[in-house]
């Protein structure tokens, strides 16, 4: 089930968004009826961020509340560090908060001028509506290992995440104490940490300093004792003497 | 193959006073199919070989079981079937073994038609032992002497052979090597003067620091700060950007904040869009002010450099807090084009043509350095974003399974 939770303070703008919602729900462009519900109306974000759990939601979201209270792009960023899937729908009258959207990974789905006429708006929000319950419908169907994760600690209590399916490996980084490297396909994170620390069934030890996800290897030189990631050959690392059986057991499963 | 091997039948169907003209015809039809050197020299080798043990196998045979026996027609088909045997261990033994090893060794050799001519002398020397054995048909009673002569022209001609090779080959090695150090000594020198370079520059920031800081000390801000502009190259812009001062004003560190100002007004006079995001008051950072504003320099010219052949481009900078003693400084800008995020984060990989890009590389090291510091780099679809962490003193424990 897609949870629909609204943050806008203007209680009348709020109820037609929630209108707005129900409508598209029953009706839509598919023969069926989404199965999604607003789960939460408010213009209270603390009521906002301690209903969330993790879960499926498609928030839609006033960027500018009251005086003295978080905004929008605040709500947003907790909601992507708890939630299991969201997709993000900004409206604001004031466009000059779109810049902090990529600072703050907060990726929203669209950002809908309050300004623009109603009847534009009201069809903008229904596409909006269509097109992130087919993502959410998406991610239903694609398989159990892309949502797996795997937590590293960035600093004092502060964890991320990233997908398994992007992550190449993980090593320890030469002459400089305690430190990792982790490497995936689009990122790449240098930090304080330790191999030790970095426990998942999915990972595979090659030598003392580096685990890897087996299921990104593209390409294994037996010879070299080599692992390629990609195409070019560019990301490489080199296995231990020790660990090449376990690795060609892994990889032959 | 099929082709050769009737026309091989063929050859050995035409007759001939001498049996040993045969090779000879086989070794001129190969050439007339195929002019390459290395492989006809490995005929003539294999013609050569193949006909000495083919003779041998024959002499053999025919002392030991056909000139006894009563009836040498019944057992005469022990020759053909003895030289098909000989063929099929010899064959298997050079298309298994030998032919990848002579394939590579030829690669590497440019100048095959040498051996060719070598290969030819043997077989001519070869055939004309032969051709007078079985012209003047002495070969049944000095066998044993013409096998010895063929033994020793195959000897001969084998170590004349490799050793041609073998030096052909030291001496390309040893080129090679001549080049390698020649290189070498190249790049040491570049170093040295690079490094000359160096000292010279710093010798001269040291100066110029001294004179700013005695300008400073006799209370000269305006004479302080034009001699800084001077010598950073950058002049303090009359024009002001409000939008970009409001944003900095709850950023209570000077140094930073003034790095920041200089580098988002350059994005703005450069035509692209730059927002800053500091939602909260920062009086203070945990780590070195030096390291951080080093960090934040390279990841803004970074982005500077990244944005330069954009159309609408932009950059946003925030320095966000996770709590009292953690905060995010991150820089992140457009992108147009795809890039490799661990390719851009190698040492001397740099787009800039006569670059050696050693920025973001500088910036892993800078970060490594430091346990208060990490680092994230991430490539999203349209846009990069570079995240450096700062944290307060890290607890150390006691294990650690880093080599």
């Amino acid at each position: 089930m897609l949870k629909v939770i609204i943050l806008e303070d203007n209680k009348d703008q709020a109820k037609r968004i929630e209108s707005l919602v129900n409508k598209q729900q029953m009706i839509n462009r598919t023969p069926h009826a989404y199965d999604m519900e607003v789960a939460l109306v408010t213009g209270n974000p603390k009521q906002l961020l301690d209903f969330l759990k993790e879960d499926d939601y498609l928030a839609i979201l006033d960027v500018e509340l009251g005086e003295n209270q978080s905004n929008g792009i605040d709500v947003a960023e907790q909601i992507r560090k708890v939630a299991s899937f969201a997709e993000i729908i900004f409206i604001s009258a004031y466009q000059q908060y779109l810049p902090y959207t990529v600072s703050r990974r907060v990726e929203p789905f669209d950002y809908i001028d309050k300004g623009m006429e109603i009847t534009k708006l009201r069809a903008r929000l229904r596409d909006d509506i269509d097109e992130a319950y087919a993502r959410y419908q998406a991610s239903l169907a694609s398989n159990n290992a892309d949502k797996t994760y795997i937590t590293y600690e960035i600093g004092h209590g502060s964890r991320r995440k990233i997908p398994l399916s992007e992550l190449y490996y993980i090593e320890s980084i030469k002459y400089a104490s305690r430190r990792i490297r982790i490497v995936g396909k689009n990122i790449r994170i240098e930090c304080h940490g330790e191999l030790k620390s970095i426990q998942n069934n999915n990972l595979l030890q090659v030598s003392q300093s580096a685990i890897v996800n087996p299921m990104t290897i593209r390409e294994f030189d037996q010879e070299n004792r080599q692992i390629y990631f990609d195409i070019n050959h560019k990301i490489s690392l080199l296995v231990s003497y020790r660990r090449m059986r376990d690795l060609i057991k892994m990889l032959k499963k | 193959m099929v082709r050769d091997l009737l026309i091989g039948f063929l050859i050995l169907a035409i007759p001939m006073p001498v049996e040993s003209l045969y090779l000879i015809l086989i070794i001129l039809y190969l050439w007339l199919v195929n002019r390459e050197y290395n492989r006809h020299t490995l005929a003539i080798v294999i013609g050569v070989l193949m006909g000495s043990l083919y003779g041998l196998i024959d002499h053999c045979l025919n002392l030991l079981f056909i000139g006894s026996h009563k009836e040498p027609v019944v057992v005469g088909w022990l020759i053909p079937i003895g030289d098909l045997l000989i063929s099929i261990i010899i064959g298997i033994i050079i298309a298994k073994f030998l032919k990848p090893k002579y394939q590579e060794l030829f690669k590497s050799i440019k100048n095959t038609k040498s051996i060719w001519y070598g290969a030819l002398l043997m077989l001519v020397v070869y055939e004309v032992v032969n051709i007078v054995a079985d012209y003047e048909q002495v070969a049944d009673t000095y066998y044993s002497l013409i096998l010895a002569i063929d033994i020793a022209i195959i000897s001969l001609g084998g170590i004349v052979i490799t050793s041609f090779i073998h030096n052909y080959v030291n001496e390309q090695q040893q080129q090679q090597l001549i080049l390698n150090y020649q290189e070498q000594l190249k790049y040491a020198k570049s170093m040295n003067e690079q490094f000359g370079q160096l000292r010279r520059d710093r010798h001269d920031m040291k100066n110029m620091l001294l004179n700013l800081q005695g300008e400073l000390i006799d209370g000269n801000t305006d004479k302080a700060n034009q001699l800084l502009s001077s010598f950073i190259q950058t002049k303090t812009s009359n024009h002001h950007y409000q939008e970009v001062d409001q944003s900095l004003e709850k950023l209570h560190i000077s140094g930073l904040r003034n790095l920041i100002q200089v580098k988002a007004y350059q994005i703005i006079e450069q035509g692209s869009a730059v927002s800053i995001d500091i939602p909260k008051v920062i009086n203070q950072l945990p780590g070195s002010e030096v390291k951080t504003a080093r960090i934040v320099g390279i990841l803004l010219d970074n982005a500077l450099e990244s944005i330069k052949k954009q159309d609408q481009a932009y950059v946003q900078i925030a320095i966000l807090s996770r709590s009292d003693d953690c905060y995010d400084l991150v820089v992140a800008n457009s992108l147009t084009e795809e890039i490799d995020i661990n390719q851009i984060m190698q040492y001397e990989y740099s787009t800039k043509p006569g670059h050696q890009g050693i920025g973001l590389s500088n910036l892993n090291q800078l970060i490594n350095q430091d346990d208060q510091y990490a680092l994230i780099a991430e490539v999203k679809q349209r846009s990069i974003i570079m995240t450096c962490t700062i944290q307060g003193k890290v607890e150390i424990d006691a294990e650690s399974d880093n080599p």
